[in-house]
């Protein structure tokens, strides 16, 4: 391949074409374009608002008034909860039965050989 | 107590700064002064529009607007294909641009981006590419035009009508060669670039094109 050739064809074929895009088509891609770059901008910019209210709510937390910092209800709730529930947990629920309880309760027959010197 | 009290003090100062430079940027609604855009290269000019320069994309835009437009034109042959194959690829770079890698040439991904949108449409409508297109008759039409006595050879060397005749002649190359031609002429690509930009190798390139030449310089023969 000649290089010398294809520039004389190259040379021909820029000086002669010469066509161009509708304007209508320009418009409606520089239009998308500027809309994407602003759209891009938008986010940049929105990036200090958003740190700044991060920074604010840390500051709002390391700084909080005193009088919330140790109530003593939230700390000690739990404590209260968990001693109950051991006490509980070591509770003997089952009363001693009584001589009652135990003659009610027995499954096995009281008398399973009737004395037969009172029947009828 | 001072020791809690001085980290609160950091933090009211450093929330005041931010504040006084958020205020700064609201403020200024971008009255950054454009430096001299022809001298940015195609990969500045897309850097600066990914973090949101409009200016830089018009300066990209002007670059290859008409080489994009007159490529997609001799590819799809009608005017009105061309028209949505132009739009469709800035679209893709308009909505694509984070996906552009600085180290690659620009204008190698604009073409393959043209190249794959093309084939991607004829694909969808389910046709071959236009190939061989008839732009205004054929090679017949060409020699009769130059065998007028009219335009004689001599004096119509490097004329417009030559040109003509050289811009038929591109449209009835084949596919391959008039789009590795295209990317030469309008993109001036090198032949790794086209061969990048159409998937195929660099030996392939140099021989679509070398084909090319000599049909043009076949077609022009009459000219000469």
């Amino acid at each position: 391949m000649s290089d010398d050739a294809m520039d004389e064809l190259l040379s021909i074929y820029r000086r002669t074409a010469r066509e161009v895009p509708q304007p209508l088509a320009d418009a409606r891609i520089l239009r998308a374009a500027d809309r994407v770059a602003t759209m891009r901008r938008i986010g940049h910019r929105a990036v200090w608002p958003l740190a700044a209210a991060a920074l604010l709510l840390v500051w709002v937390v390391a700084n909080r008034p005193p009088h919330a910092v140790d109530l003593p209800l939230t700390a000690n709730a739990g404590l209260d909860a968990g001693r109950t529930r051991a006490e509980l947990l070591r509770m003997d629920v089952m009363p001693p039965p009584s001589d009652l309880d135990r003659f009610l309760l027995s499954t096995s027959p009281v008398n399973s050989t009737p004395d037969p010197r009172n029947a009828p | 107590m001072s020791a809690t009290i001085a980290p609160s003090l950091d933090w009211t100062q450093a929330c005041a700064h931010a504040l006084a430079h958020l205020q700064e940027q609201w403020a200024q609604p971008r009255a950054e002064p454009i430096p001299n855009a022809s001298v940015w290269s195609d990969a500045e000019c897309m850097r600066r529009y990914r973090q949101g320069d409009a200016q830089a994309f018009r300066v990209l835009y002007a670059r290859y607007r008409d080489k994009l437009h007159r490529y997609a034109l001799r590819l799809a042959g009608r005017s009105s294909e061309a028209e949505e194959i132009f739009q469709d690829v800035w679209m893709a770079v308009v909505h694509g641009k984070d996906r552009y890698e600085p180290e690659a040439s620009f204008a190698a991904w604009l073409f393959g981006i043209a190249h794959r949108r093309a084939a991607d449409r004829w694909r969808v409508l389910g046709r071959h590419a236009p190939d061989a297109i008839d732009a205004c008759g054929d090679g017949e039409a060409l020699e009769q035009h130059a065998a007028s006595p009219m335009h004689a050879p001599d004096r119509l060397l490097h004329n417009d009508a030559l040109g003509h005749a050289l811009i038929e002649a591109v449209q009835a190359l084949p596919l391959p060669q008039r789009e590795a031609f295209l990317m030469k002429a309008e993109g001036e690509l090198s032949l790794e670039e086209i061969a990048t930009a159409t998937g195929t190798t660099r030996e392939t390139v140099k021989s679509r094109l070398r084909y090319a030449q000599q049909k043009l310089r076949d077609a022009l023969e009459p000219w000469r």
